[in-house]
């Protein structure tokens, strides 16, 4: 008996391990932490496999709990780092004048005219993920949930207990600092 | 009302990814960036960016090359075969 629970545990880390911790480092971006709610969806998936029915496939079951966890984090997350001001003001901005218009050598590029084209080359997702991970922790997690769960602004505010004047400027920062930085290192680099 | 500056309209054209901004404010970006080409390539390229998020959130899954090491998978097992005696 135990010994087919040992098996059934080896079978299903095999099977869903390697998927789980992609969806989880996706959002988290952190390697101890997206193992460690992946450890957790396990255990929450066996605690209650007994409600599993077999509707749903088991990884989308599976995926499920995970969703639920990586909300809890982005709960905690937000308690524990407070939404700092260097997370609201960039102050690195020199890309306006002192009138708040576009200096000119550092206005937005010409893309091509189809830039969208190019997006599902392998490279420009590295690129894309490395331009994720400069940004700093909150805004990334508000992005994060905007963008790649599809949580509306109103969910984000009750989930994360912030005010929507904060979450439009992180959003803002979020987007500002990853079209630059895809600027530069992906649809910029070739024109040059 | 005087001209807006790029720099606010770059933070409208943002929020208009977010919640149904007012007829002012959608007016304002549009005849903003009918005659301002960064802004109008802002926003157009907030676009793509959407779209580049799209994909990648389900093409990152499905990447091959990341995952657990065996070491750490065997950890959790072991965790969960403790756990579940």
């Amino acid at each position: 008996m135990v010994g087919s629970a040992h098996k059934d545990i080896d079978r299903m880390v095999d099977a869903h391990g390697d998927y789980l911790f992609r969806f989880a480092m996706l959002r988290v971006h952190n390697q101890t932490v997206a193992r460690d709610l992946v450890q957790d969806t396990f255990l929450a998936a066996l605690k209650s496999i007994d409600t599993y029915r077999g509707a749903s496939v088991f990884r989308t079951w599976l995926t499920g709990i995970l969703k639920n966890k990586i909300i809890d984090h982005y709960r905690k997350s937000a308690r524990n780092e407070e939404i700092t001001l260097s997370d609201l003001v960039d102050e690195d901005d020199r890309d306006f004048d002192e009138s708040g218009h576009w200096r000119m050598d550092r206005g937005p590029m010409d893309w091509g005219d189809h830039p969208e084209a190019r997006l599902h080359q392998a490279e420009f997702l590295k690129i894309l993920k490395a331009c994720l991970d400069l940004l700093p922790g909150a805004v990334a997690t508000v992005f994060t949930m905007r963008e790649m769960d599809g949580f509306n602004s109103d969910e984000i505010i009750q989930e994360l207990k912030i005010t929507a004047s904060n979450l439009w400027v992180m959003l803002h920062r979020a987007r500002k600092g990853l079209r630059k930085c895809l600027e530069s290192e992906w649809f910029g680099a070739e024109s040059k | 009302m005087g001209t807006p500056s790029c720099e606010v309209i770059t933070h409208k054209i943002s929020e208009s990814l977010d919640h149904p901004l007012s007829r002012k404010d959608r007016l304002m970006i549009r005849l903003h960036t009918y005659s301002c080409i960064f802004c109008a390539r802002y926003r157009q390229q907030l676009l793509v960016l959407h779209e580049a998020m799209n994909r990648y959130a389900v093409q990152y899954p499905q990447t091959e090359d990341i995952g657990l090491s065996e070491e750490t998978k065997e950890q959790i097992k072991e965790k969960l075969k403790k756990e579940n005696l």
